[in-house]
């Protein structure tokens, strides 16, 4: 079913900047540092969803590939990593949302679980080809894996406050 | 007409967004030198918002740690007490043990082991991803950093200079797979190079199966790399696994430094090639 997506405000634009930046440092303080590496998810993956289903394409494509860009940068190490999710992730909801109502909560968070699944079978597929020898193959893929699912359960809550702005009057 | 330009229109945004992801995946492929204006856009203006971040997570955790502190205080207090006795004792006897060790020291006339000029750095923020072994310090290439010097703390190793900007520097940790650093066993001099395996292990690598190699064994930097300067603490062998029909065995070794709870580096400075100093191409 397809829907319209309406003009932004630049008000509502700064906010879920300021949101995004929030999302950034939690991660940087807490989420990067889990001892457990199944735990370190990424928590902009489904803020990009959610930006993706109520922003105008273009706008999203650039919004994506900013903060993406800002992700490789502090990563240091496969450049495009971040940016390809985002950019993917955002291009797919944009080819899907003429098909599905992505408006529905079990969408979302199916549709984000695909691409955290995606995401993170390009991250081992790096981490393997970088040290083949010191790559533990079940033991790593089973934490991409949980990763991934812990991806699906945070959808919700990352991707509440957008509405949530966007509908009131703050 | 109208349908025409908007075809066009679309067009220029999907090679638009094509060349950045060019770019981008292009960084890849970059030899490790002074990052690019973008790179450095970004990390000057990021990075002294997650600096003050961590001081304010800082002082957050001291508050949460004091009042769980509080708890157990009393009882900790009446077993302090019994211990600051025993110790006054200790004391006294280590204090006749310095004062004699000050004493050989002067006749056998021993040197510092590192010579050379450091600088003193702080950790501002580890890899956001949680997977690459990573960090940012607050010195860059206005403090004298440049790329391939060497990171260690009081406790060993732990890492080198990877990027360079402006004010901040990527550091590549020892325990990242990307990493290398031509090592020696102390006890007997078997080489070997270090290598990253995950956020808690190196590995010790191409060490031939028919060479002594003992849990407990110290690592150190032999110096043979020209990054690392020689004797520098790596880390201790925690598991050797000898597989007859491997040439080389598989050593597991645990770094000395606790790299997850870093605050401050040590960089080790030496003197710059031409185009790595600030201005150069």
């Amino acid at each position: 079913m397809a829907y319209s997506k309406s003009a932004l405000s630049s008000g509502y634009v700064l906010k879920v900047g300021l949101y995004t930046l929030f999302l950034l440092f939690v991660q940087s303080a807490w989420i990067s540092r889990f001892p457990p590496p199944a735990f370190r998810i990424d928590l902009l993956l489904p803020l990009m969803f959610g930006t993706a289903i109520e922003w105008p394409p273009v706008l999203t494509l650039a919004w994506a590939s900013g903060w993406g860009f800002v992700l490789d940068t502090f990563s240091g190490k496969f450049w495009g990593f971040h940016v390809g999710s985002y950019v993917v992730a955002v291009c797919l909801v944009n080819i899907v949302t003429e098909r599905f109502e992505l408006h529905s909560l079990l969408y979302q968070m199916l549709f984000v679980g695909a691409c955290a699944l995606g995401q993170s079978a390009a991250l081992g597929l790096f981490l393997f080809l970088e040290a083949p020898a010191q790559f533990e193959v079940p033991a790593s893929y089973l934490s991409l894996l949980i990763r991934s699912f812990l991806t699906v359960l945070v959808t919700p809550l990352i991707i509440y406050p957008i509405n949530y702005v966007r509908g009131s009057k703050l | 007409m109208t349908d025409w330009l908007r075809r066009l229109r679309s067009a220029l945004v999907i090679v638009t967004f094509f060349c950045i992801f060019l770019y981008v995946l292009s960084l890849n492929f970059r030899p490790a030198e002074r990052m690019d204006l973008l790179q450095r856009a970004v990390s000057e203006s990021f990075l002294p918002l997650f600096k003050g971040l961590s001081k304010v997570t800082a002082f957050a955790d001291e508050v949460i740690g004091d009042y769980l502190l509080l708890r157990q205080i009393h009882a900790e207090n009446e077993s302090l007490r019994e211990q600051v006795t025993a110790l006054e004792q200790k004391l006294i006897d280590y204090q006749d043990a310095y004062l004699e060790n000050l004493r050989l020291r002067r006749l056998l006339d021993f040197k510092s082991t590192i010579q050379t000029e450091t600088i003193a750095a702080q950790v501002v923020l580890h890899d956001l991803t949680g997977w690459f072994q990573t960090l940012m310090i607050d010195k860059g290439l206005r403090d004298g950093i440049g790329v391939d010097m060497a990171v260690v703390n009081d406790e060993g190793v732990v890492g080198r200079i990877l990027e360079v900007s402006d004010r901040y520097a990527r550091v590549l940790l020892i325990t990242d797979a990307g990493s290398s650093i031509d090592a020696v066993i102390q006890r007997n001099r078997v080489r070997g190079i270090v290598g990253g395996k995950d956020a808690n292990t190196c590995v010790l690598k191409y060490v031939r199966g028919n060479l002594d190699v003992q849990e407990g064994d110290l690592v150190v930097s032999s110096g043979k790399d020209g990054v690392f300067p020689k004797g520098l603490r790596l880390g201790t062998v925690q598991g050797v696994y000898k597989d007859p029909l491997d040439l080389f065995q598989k050593i597991d070794v645990k770094p000395v430094v606790r790299l997850s709870a870093l605050e401050e580096v040590l960089i080790i400075k030496r003197d710059l090639k031409f185009s790595d100093r600030v201005g150069g191409n």
